[in-house]
Formats: structure tokens, sequence, C-alpha cells
């Protein structure tokens, strides 16, 4: 009981300002992992390719993003190309990779295995030309600074803008999902991609368009967290074992259980270190609150039935 | 139209189907019967090209079909109604119409095949709005055969759409079929109910073990009970 | 992995000219350090390859035996290893004891792990195990008073085998010591594989529905099949923690199950003694490409990706199809 009120006590003594900071920044978490777990989810629903390689993909973007900016100093440019160019390389690994497995019996299995393959090459291919030290961004002009304060808490512009930039995206997505007949295809093979072949749709160019897409929104999430962390050949490793627990949480195949799950996650990140006597146990939560979802839903928060089963 | 000529067709190692030969002509509704696992969502598998092993020739209206895709068949101008409907849960009716329609995009207008299937399931009106999971049998069966008239094909294939169902939609789905040939589209249909089959079909194959056994017209098999007692085992 | 029907297997020792074959092969495992400076596979080194031939073997048990794709056995190989280093360091027991109890351990852990990840199949299987051997990764990277976290855990005590022999600094008794540990487990997995439990496992790998109705127990196969594996990769850990003295924290970091995975991949899952080549192949680029490249994983990578889409069945797997296609005149295992 005492210990009870001492937490309490604690954690009625963390100031307001912490507590906003932290919010503001799982946030900052949160619209990184969404544009992660978004293709991964989607690519996985569709396709029923694990991509182990996002983590990659995301490095990727943010090492072209880092050589655009150097060769042309400017970072809007950088945000726009590095995409593009990940997506192009993504769409040709799908291509001349992943295609050739689809009819395989195994497929799910050997998707698995060849993007491990790619994880496992890409983090020594960046080492090899951009070395093994982290590089910095340069925070463009325009978004430097704080944009605005509460409680004594500073928002920094940049953080904002890529929270912005992350919702436009979800927003953008939506749109594209819904509104129009790549989307509609997109939804319709997730339900069943054979019936979509059946009605006289070639469904592989839509798989290549898709696994294009997903790979280009890591690459965007690897630059937007340019300015914020340096890039390193590692960046990859880590934030791909939390994606996948966002798409596990939020149930494979589903685009709102991404979101909803990236957000949970993103705030479970950066709130549980302030939990007096918990500390020790932050990294470790997201894999507690991950068993515990599967427990209760064991497809997830938004799961559908039998897929990936 | 369509013409099978020895058409062999296998899961992994072992044969499904063995000489297949069998012929639907322009407009013609003709039905596939035969007992459970003789091979007939086989064969309508193999001709929409699902099954990738598979020999012999399959001609419509002169296109050798054999190594096309399920989706470059369909542009030849056949649709399939699967046997499970392949309704796509997560989508609205609307939407799944919409992407039976996309095939035939350059054929004719949203508009007019809304309308033309509406006239034909005034029920998916009703409905439009609502996501696939949610209909009952009757409905998904009527969606997925409306859908597969997106396309406009000229020889629907369809794989046992009464199964199943009560029998108001039974005769629904029965009016439609006599409907469609009206509409000149020609059917080849899998049908298990021996008088539903007589009473839709000009000419029936009865198919065993993936050999077809009998081939006859509608008529001489209503007269001959022997028939229905030796490849379905009812009279 | 392609979908053959028998599972190749190393030949029959009762035959004449496969016991040969077996003796010839155990006289050059155990005389490899009285040659080894001649060659650029140096005793230390050999070692290693034992000791991930054993991981890749027991991993294998899941993997090619039962069609379990786990990526947490980073999870048994890195608690083996803390659990061997603890009896060693904290309660000064002796060698062969840790290790024996580092085997019933990871046994033990196999069962909790297995009973939670094992509820899943498929994709999830896979990436919840990924996720629980995570979790496993933080606990030590916590628990820094046995582990040392990031530092590693040194301070191992001095080893040997009673007087008789020295393992400390000892790199050729070191040799002969895991050689002979995981030769025995490496036989004992072997007769387990060819046992009728072992005949079930294949059943359930090739069609689990049909050895469902055939009345077994697929769950419960595929269970068993799960402790055994993490248990022997457990033992592969120890080993590698005594033949390392020390035990650093990535051992049990998520990539150590990408490892055994390629490992055992390239090798091939559907041959025994597939693992072994893996391994040999694996640490000599990791340790020798290394020397004049040092981005060796580009190398590794751009392999085991060749060797998923060009050899699905392995290095070995596709030798010994390629072989005994010729030899015994087998018509080709899968028409197009």
């Amino acid at each position: 009981m005492e210990a009870i009120i001492e937490f309490f006590g604690r954690l009625a003594e963390i100031p307001a300002n912490t507590w906003i900071t932290q919010v503001y920044l799982g946030l900052v978490n949160g619209s990184v992992l969404i544009l992660l777990a978004l293709g991964l989810t989607i690519i996985f629903g569709l396709m029923g390719i694990v991509n182990f390689a996002h983590g990659t993909f995301y490095m990727t973007g943010a090492y072209l993003g880092w050589l655009t900016l150097r060769l042309t100093g400017n970072f809007w440019i950088a945000l726009i190309v590095a995409p593009i160019l990940t997506g192009l390389l993504g769409a040709g690994i799908e291509l001349t990779m992943l295609r050739r497995v689809y009819n395989k019996r195994e497929s799910v299995y050997l998707g698995i295995l060849i993007t491990f393959g790619l994880s496992f090459l890409g983090p020594d291919v960046m080492r090899f030309f951009f070395g093994k030290t982290g590089l910095p961004y340069v925070t463009p002009a325009l978004l430097d600074g704080t944009a605005f304060s509460i409680a004594a808490t500073n928002f920094s512009r940049y953080r904002l803008f890529l929270i912005g930039s992350a919702f436009s995206l979800i927003l953008l997505m939506w749109l594209l999902l819904k509104k129009t007949n790549l989307g509609l295809i997109i939804r319709a093979g997730i339900s069943n991609s054979r019936m979509v072949e059946v009605l006289g749709i070639e469904i592989r160019n839509v798989w290549t368009a898709t696994f294009g897409l997903g790979t280009a929104l890591a690459a965007l999430a690897g630059v937007l967290v340019g300015p914020i962390f340096a890039v390193q050949p590692t960046m990859g490793d880590m934030i791909i074992i939390q994606s996948f627990i966002v798409v596990i949480i939020g149930g494979l195949g589903s685009l709102i259980g991404a979101v909803i799950s990236a957000l949970i996650v993103g705030q479970v990140l950066t709130l549980f270190p302030l939990l007096p006597h918990l500390q020790q146990l932050a990294d470790v939560v997201i894999y507690l609150l991950m068993a515990f979802v599967l427990l209760v839903r064991p497809r997830g928060l938004f799961g559908e039935e039998g897929v990936g089963e | 139209m369509l013409t099978l000529k020895n058409v062999n067709s296998f899961y992994g190692l072992s044969q499904i189907l063995h000489d297949v030969s069998l012929t639907v002509g322009d407009g013609e509704t003709v039905g596939l019967l035969g007992r459970n696992g003789a091979g007939k969502s086989t064969t309508l598998n193999t001709i929409m090209g699902l099954l990738q092993q598979r020999t012999g020739s399959i001609n419509f209206n002169g296109i050798e079909m054999a190594g096309l895709k399920p989706s470059a068949i369909l542009h030849t101008g056949v649709g399939l109604v699967p046997e499970d409907r392949g309704i796509f849960h997560n989508l609205t009716v609307l939407e799944n119409l919409k992407i039976g329609y996309l095939a035939g995009k350059n054929i004719w207008s949203f508009d007019e095949y809304q309308k033309y299937v509406f006239g034909l399931f005034p029920r998916l009106k009703e409905r439009l709005k609502n996501p696939g999971k949610k209909l009952s049998g009757g409905e998904q069966q009527m969606l997925s055969m409306a859908r597969a008239l997106g396309s406009k094909p000229k020889l629907l294939m369809i794989d046992e759409p009464m199964e199943g169902l009560s029998p108001e939609y039974v005769e629904r789905i029965r009016q439609t079929l006599l409907a469609m040939k009206e509409h000149n589209v020609a059917i080849l249909i899998v049908e298990n109910n021996i008088k539903l089959a007589l009473d839709i079909c000009q000419r029936i194959y009865f198919i065993e073990k993936g050999v077809i056994r009998y081939e006859g017209s509608s008529r001489e098999v209503r007269d001959n009970p022997g028939i229905r007692l030796r490849y379905l085992g009812v009279s | 992995m392609s979908g053959s029907t028998a599972l190749k297997q190393t030949p029959n020792p009762s035959s004449v000219k496969s016991l040969f074959a077996f003796a010839v092969g155990l006289i050059i495992l155990f005389a490899w350090p009285l040659f080894a400076q001649y060659t650029p596979i140096f005793t230390s080194l050999a070692t290693e390859i034992i000791i991930f031939s054993l991981f890749g073997i027991a991993y294998n048990m899941a993997l090619g035996y039962t069609g379990l794709i786990s990526l947490g056995h980073a999870a048994f190989f890195g608690f083996g290893g803390y659990f061997t280093g603890a009896m060693l360091k904290f309660f000064g027991l002796p060698v062969i004891l840790s290790l024996m109890l580092a085997l019933v351990a990871s046994s033990i852990l196999g069962v909790v792990f297995g009973f939670i990840c094992l509820r899943k199949t498929g994709v999830y299987f896979t990436l919840v195990t990924l996720a629980i051997s995570q979790m496993l990764y933080y606990v030590a990277q916590m628990w820094i008073g046995v582990t040392g976290g990031h530092e590693g855990m040194a301070g191992i005590p001095r080893l040997g085998l009673g007087q008789w022999v020295e393992l400390t600094n000892n790199p050729k008794g070191q040799y002969w010591f895991v050689a002979s540990v995981a030769g025995i487990s490496v036989y004992m997995l072997w007769r387990m594989v060819n046992s009728s439990f072992g005949k079930v496992m294949q059943a359930v790998r090739e069609n689990e529905e049909r050895a469902n109705t055939c009345g077994y127990n697929t769950k419960r196969v595929k269970y068993v099949a799960f402790i055994i594996s993490g248990a022997f990769s457990g033992l592969a850990g120890s080993l590698y923690l005594i033949s390392q003295e020390f035990f650093g924290i990535e051992n049990i970091y998520w990539t150590m199950s990408g490892a055994v995975l390629i490992i055992t991949l390239f090798g091939g899952t559907e041959v025994f003694l597939g693992p072994f080549v893996g391994a040999l192949l694996f640490l000599l680029m990791k340790d020798s490409f290394s020397h004049y490249f040092e981005y060796w994983q580009i190398l590794t990578g751009t392999l085991f990706v060749a060797v998923v889409l060009f050899l699905p069945e392995g290095i070995l797997g596709s030798i010994v199809t390629f072989f005994s296609n010729r030899v015994l005149r087998r018509l080709p295992k899968k028409e197009a």
C-alpha cells in the first residue's frame, strides 16, 4: 500500500511540462512508426510478404536524402528525391526477386528470407559508401527553432513539421485507397488477390507499384528523422522490430490498425520512462503490450480472420 | 465458341482431369454434372487459367487460351463465378461491382452496367453501401454474378450457384440465368440439382473421376432415368 | 524446401561404405587441430564452426523438420551462454555439470517459449518468436549484475576438466572438448531424426493436415521439436561461452537468430548435416573474407539471397540432389 501511495506521490511530482513534452515526443515517434507500419501492413496484406528489409529501405532513404542534401543543399529536394529513388529500388527488387517466389508453395517463407538477406547486407552497403559513423542532417532554416511554447514547453518547428507531414501522408494514403481505382484494387487484393485476377486485372503490376509505394513511405520516414537523429547504418535494425510490433498489435493487413497502434506504441515508448521505479522496463514494455494484446485479441486490434495464419 | 480438346490438369503431382473435351456454343447453356470431387470445379478453374499445370487445347472464339493468365483470359470474354463466390469482404457492394466493371470500362458505361445488374438483382441496389461480409449467402451469390457481368462476358462460367441457398433465392437466380440466356450470354454451369440443371440447360455433360462420361441434350437425360442413376446415383 | 517428398539423410551407417566415410569424417574432425595451422581454418575458427554447426542443426529441428520458422533462437543461444557463465562464475560449478544444467534450463525455456509462441501459426509465429527473444535481449541488457550488459559477460574463472585438461587459453583443448560435446549432441539429434518421432516430424512438415487426420497430435509434435531445438541451441550458446571465455550481448540480439537462419539455409534444410556446410561458409566469410574486405555482410547477404532464389534446397542439399539424381537415376523431383 505504501509503495502504491509513494508511486502516485512521485508521479504527481512530475511537472506538467514534462508530461507535455513526452506526449509531444511520443507523437513524433508515433508519426515515424505510422509511415513504416503503413507500408509494412499494405505489403503484407496484399502480397503476403513480411518485409524484413523495410528498416533497410528506411535507412536507404535517410542516406539518399543525406546525399541529395549534400549535393543540392536543399532539404525539400531531398525530401522528394530520396523516397522516389528508394521506391524505384523497392519496385526493382520486387520485379527481380520477390516476383519469382509468389507462385511457390512457401511464398511467405521465401519472402521473409529474401528480404531478410537484403536487411543483412544493407547496413554494410551503407558503411561501404558512407562510412561507419553517423552523418548529421542540417535542419532547413525555415523549420529551425521553436514554433510556440505551452506551459514552459517548447514545441520545435521541425518536429511539428514531421508530425504534420506524417498526418498529411495518412490523409493522402486514405484518399488513394478510398478514392482511386488503384486503391480499390489494392484493398480488393488484400481481401482476395486471386479473385482480382479472375476479374481481369493484372495484379502483378499492382504488386510492384505497392511495394514501391511502401518502400517510398519508409524512405520518407528515414529522411524526416534525419534532422532529429543522426543517420547511421544500424538505424533500421531497431525500428524494424518496433514496426513489426506496431503491425502485430494493429492486426496484420489492417491499415487503421497500423495507424492507431503506431500512435499507442509511440506514446508508450516516451511516457513509460516517466513512471517511478518502472523506468527500467521501458524497453520491454512494448513487447509486454504486444503479448497482452495477442492474449486478449489473437489477431491484434483490427486483424481479420485468416490473414497471416 | 468454347472448345476444349484433350485437356489434362494437375494439382501438384496428381492428375485431376483426363483428356477432357467439351464445347459450348454461342448463347448456349451447358451443364456440367457429376459427384463431389469428380473434377467439375477443376474444369472451370482450368478454363479460367487458375491451374497453371495443364495440357491440351482450350480454344475460345479462335483464341488459344492455354498458357494465358486469368486476367488475359477474362479479356477474351470469359467470366467466372467461383464456388466460394470470391466476394471482397472488406469492400462495399458498390466497390465490389466497380472492380468487376474495371475490365469492361471500354465496353459500356458504369451507369449502363448498374442499370443492367440492378434490373437483374434489384436487391443489390438496396445494399449498395453494405460491406461484402455483411451480406447473406444469397446476396453474395447475386453480387458475385453481377460482378462477373461487369466485363460483359460472352461466356459465363458459374460454379454451383444454388448451393446452400433458400428456395426463394434459388428461384431468383434461376430467373436470372434464364434472363441472361435472353441476352445471348453463353453459360457453362456446374449444378448438382438435376431438376434445375435440366430446366436451364440445353446440353449436359456428366463427368466422373476427371473423365467426361456422357454428353447429351437435356431432353435425352430427362427421358432416360437410367443415365441419371448411372452418373449421379439419383433418378 | 521444395515440395520434395522424402527427406534426404546422411547415408545409413550400417553399410560398410558409409561406416568408412563416417570414420574418416570423424578422424578428420578430431585430428584437425594438428594440421589446422596449415589451413585457413585455424583451430579457434574450427571450434566456432563446430559450435555454429550444432546451433544450425538444432535450429533445423524446428525449421527443416517441422517447418517452424523461428526468429527467436538467439534467445536460446544467449540464455545458454549466460546461464553457463553464471554457473561457472557465481557458483563455481564444474564445466560438465554447468553444461548439463544449461541443457536442462534451455529445455525449460523452450517449454515456456514454445507454449507462448506455438499458440500462433504462420507469420504470427515468426514475428512473436522475434518479439519474445528481443524481450529477453532487453532483460539481459538490464540485468548487468549477471550479464554485464553491453560490456558483455567477462571474468569467467579458469576452466578445465578436473586436473587433466586445461581449457582456458588452450585452443586445442577447447576444440577437442567442444567437438566431443557437439559430436555427442549431433549424434543424439541424428538418432532422434531417424526415430519414429523423426518420421512424424517430417510428416507434419510435409502436410500438417494429413498428419493430423492420421491421428498425430501435430501441435504436440511441433512443441516437442521446438523444445529439443531450443535445448540444443542453448547448449551451443554454452559451448560458445566456454570457447570464448566471454559472452557479448550481441549473442542474444535478434541478428543472431538471423545468422543461424542464414547458416541453416546455406547448407539446406533437408539434409541433416546441411547446417555444417552453412556454418563453414558463413564463418569463413565472416573471419577470412573480412581480412580482405571489411564489409563481408555484403557478400554473405548477396550469396544468401542468391541461394534462396536459385538453390532453394541449399548448397549441400543441391549437391546431394544432383548426385542422387545422377547416381540413382531418379526421376526429376518436380514436373513443370
